[in-house]
């Protein structure tokens, strides 16, 4: 992993509706362990802010967005499987 | 659901891998959306539609998606924070009843640290048995039962005061359901129990007040009556000394009955204070032969009265109530055994050199009343209260807790003071202050000086009261002065417009139906500007001696009144005021020179 480098993650949630909980919950632990003290997460919940949705093209939640330091694959679901992720954020290797 | 608004493909060479991808993109959302990853959806309009699962839990408690934000540790610092933090007190117990934690609020209260109290029930704690009993009675049927216990109590630590104390113990279930352990929540109401109690007490005050002032006016019409009955009664059973004896007793009992009036009146502030110079000494005299009578003789009376006279500005039935309360309370505090009730009176002077036992007396020359008891004595706290209104230590309902915020009161309204020393189990003394007045000789001769008479001056009386206008024509008549009646304002006014010159004086009564006493004075006024006239009045919230003067009126004279006051009210208004009236206004009925006795 690059020093120095920001992530900035959008996450769309529902409320506080179980799969938005733990998309939540899993995205924080991942930041934690791979990116410390390298990220950014905004929450936007679309039941308060749906117009964000729509001008962002999210048209269900969970959804993540990677914003920075380049905007990559959009991820929907509870984000469980780390792998996955940094896969797509294109941090495999580092992760390995 | 509405399928999204994705721009078509346009089928260019150079997209294929950007549509593959979205392809890809779609394929995973449809895999999320199938494995039940998937909250909601968003349509084109900004529409949510939550999908089933979701809307179940959200309806769950909102405060599950800021649980599961936080970690299980920081999670237990806030609630410990929080716990510790909140001004009730909060205790966990367990299954034996035993504390197994109490929050900072009630370490404090206690005086205890948490090392004292964990692992302990109420017995062991110190708590006084009967509360002890029903504390942990009532934390076992939680235990048994699961069933929330509400209640209240006086004590909720094992020394101190006493207050109010509303509590819940609430039971924690464990996994299967069992009582797991107890947690209880008490809060001190100490505080909001006084004020409501102090509401109610004003409440009560507010009603005697505004009763107090409804009957005084027609109860003190009544004793006007008795009062100068007896009077004219006495004057004419010179000859009958057996019968005079009785209607003696009948005059002192009417001017018990006017102090009482008028003591209710003070009470509730509808009374003007009549402060004029006085002797302390007779005025303790008499309250101490009132006080004997009332307080059993197992109590000694042991009275000091300074020799020489000492003459303070005061109203004599306040002095009376001041020596009333504080002889009552040592009473009290004697009660259950014998005792001795100790009181002097003497000259004091206060400086740099000789200051006062305690603190808040100036300099000056002072007549000093002491009260002191050999009953139960205070403690200090208590002793820091005893002058706020409605604190009493007598069970509710017996005391109102008034007594001696109203003698501070009245010491205070007489630029007097008063200190308090007690020493617990021995006894307690107060001292009152009263500046001492430099002319007690000139004092003493206007006690003693003899009622003014008058010498045929005519006198129209206008009483609405049949009764009391004839007993101010049979008064009047007997200190000399020519007197006609009217019992009607507007039959009083025509009757004195048809011949202004006729009456050397007015005396009216200021509550009267249709025209009040000052309205008719006014009118009488601007027919003839230099007119004598009294004004009578039963009580009076806003009529005082400087106002009536304000109004061109000679002299307020309060009901009921005694003949002598009543000669000297009619000898004062018609000696000539200060600025010298025109000559030509003097009439038959006015003369400026025929007043009987020393105008004062």
């Amino acid at each position: 992993m690059k020093r120095g480098v920001r992530f900035k993650f959008r996450l769309y949630v529902a409320g506080n509706a179980p799969n938005s909980l733990q998309a939540v919950a899993n995205l924080g632990a991942l930041c934690r362990t791979h990116l410390p003290d390298q990220f950014e997460i905004e929450v936007v919940d679309v039941l308060r802010e749906p117009k964000r949705a729509l001008s962002d093209g999210v048209f269900m939640t969970p959804m993540l967005l990677p914003l920075e330091p380049l905007p990559s694959r959009r991820i929907v679901g509870t984000l469980s499987r780390a792998d996955q992720i940094l896969m797509a954020l294109g941090l495999e290797a580092v992760a390995a | 659901m509405k399928p999204h608004a994705f721009s078509p493909p346009s089928g260019s060479a150079g997209e294929i891998p950007a549509l593959i991808e979205r392809l890809h993109e779609t394929e995973r959302r449809l895999v999320a959306l199938t494995a039940g990853e998937v909250d909601a959806v968003v349509d084109g309009e900004g529409r949510t539609f939550l999908l089933q699962h979701a809307q179940e839990q959200l309806r769950r408690d909102d405060a599950g998606r800021q649980a599961a934000l936080l970690g299980t540790d920081r999670r237990e610092r806030i609630l410990g924070t929080a716990l510790a933090a909140m001004g009730d007190f909060a205790q966990i117990y367990d299954r034996e009843g035993r504390l197994l934690f109490v929050n900072r609020s009630l370490l404090e209260f206690w005086g205890l640290p948490l090392d004292a109290v964990v692992g302990k029930n109420f017995h062991e704690l110190g708590f006084p048995d009967e509360v002890a009993a029903k504390l942990l009675g009532q934390v076992r049927s939680v235990l048994a039962t699961g069933q929330s216990v509400a209640d209240e109590c006086t004590r909720f630590s094992p020394a101190g005061l006493e207050g109010c104390y509303d509590y819940i113990f609430s039971a924690a279930l464990a996994a299967d359901g069992t009582v797991d352990f107890v947690v209880g929540s008490t809060r001190d109401v100490t505080g909001r129990r006084r004020l409501e109690e102090q509401l109610r007490q004003t409440q009560k005050l507010e009603a005697i007040g505004t009763l107090a002032g409804g009957i005084a006016h027609d109860f003190n019409n009544i004793l006007a009556a008795i009062n100068g009955h007896t009077e004219l009664a006495l004057m004419s059973l010179e000859g009958n000394p057996s019968a005079r004896t009785h209607v003696a007793a009948i005059a002192r009992a009417t001017h018990r009955a006017t102090d009482l009036v008028r003591q209710i009146l003070t009470f509730s502030r509808q009374q003007p204070l009549q402060r004029r110079p006085i002797q302390l000494g007779p005025v303790l005299a008499e309250t101490l032969t009132m006080l004997r009578a009332t307080v059993p003789s197992s109590i000694e009376f042991e009275t000091l009265l300074w020799a020489d006279a000492l003459t303070v500005l005061a109203d004599p039935t306040q002095i009376h109530q001041v020596l009333m309360n504080l002889g009552t309370n040592a009473w009290h505090a004697m009660k259950g055994g014998g005792g001795r009730l100790k009181v002097t009176l003497e000259r004091c002077v206060v400086d740099a050199e000789h200051p006062a036992a305690a603190a808040g007396v100036r300099s000056g020359v002072y007549a000093r009343i002491s009260v002191g008891d050999t009953g139960q004595g205070m403690d200090p706290s208590t002793l820091q209260r005893i002058f706020d209104p409605f604190f009493t230590t007598k069970p509710a309902g017996e005391g109102t807790g008034l007594g001696l915020a109203v003698v501070r009161g009245i010491m205070e309204s007489h630029q007097g003071a008063i200190t308090v020393a007690s020493v617990p189990g021995e006894g307690t003394v107060f001292d009152l202050y009263f500046p001492l007045q430099a002319e007690s000789a000139a004092a003493a001769a206007v006690e003693a000086a003899p009622t003014p008479r008058g010498h045929g001056e005519r006198i129209l009386v206008v009483d609405d009261e049949e009764m009391l206008a004839s007993l101010g024509q049979q008064m009047l008549t007997q200190l000399g002065y020519a007197t006609e009646i009217a019992t009607d304002p507007a039959v009083a006014f025509d009757r004195f417009r048809s011949d202004p010159q006729r009456w050397a004086l007015v005396i009216a009564d200021q509550t009267m139906p249709r025209m009040s006493g000052l309205v008719l004075a006014g009118e009488l006024l601007r027919i003839r500007p230099d007119l004598p006239i009294i004004l009578m009045t039963g009580y009076s919230q806003s009529l005082t001696s400087a106002r009536i003067q304000a109004e061109g009126l000679r002299q307020l004279l309060l009901k009921p009144f005694s003949m002598d006051a009543l000669g000297v009210a009619v000898s004062k208004s018609l000696a000539p005021p200060p600025p010298a009236r025109p000559p030509a206004h003097r009439s038959q009925g006015a003369p400026s020179t025929a007043v009987g006795g020393p105008a004062v």
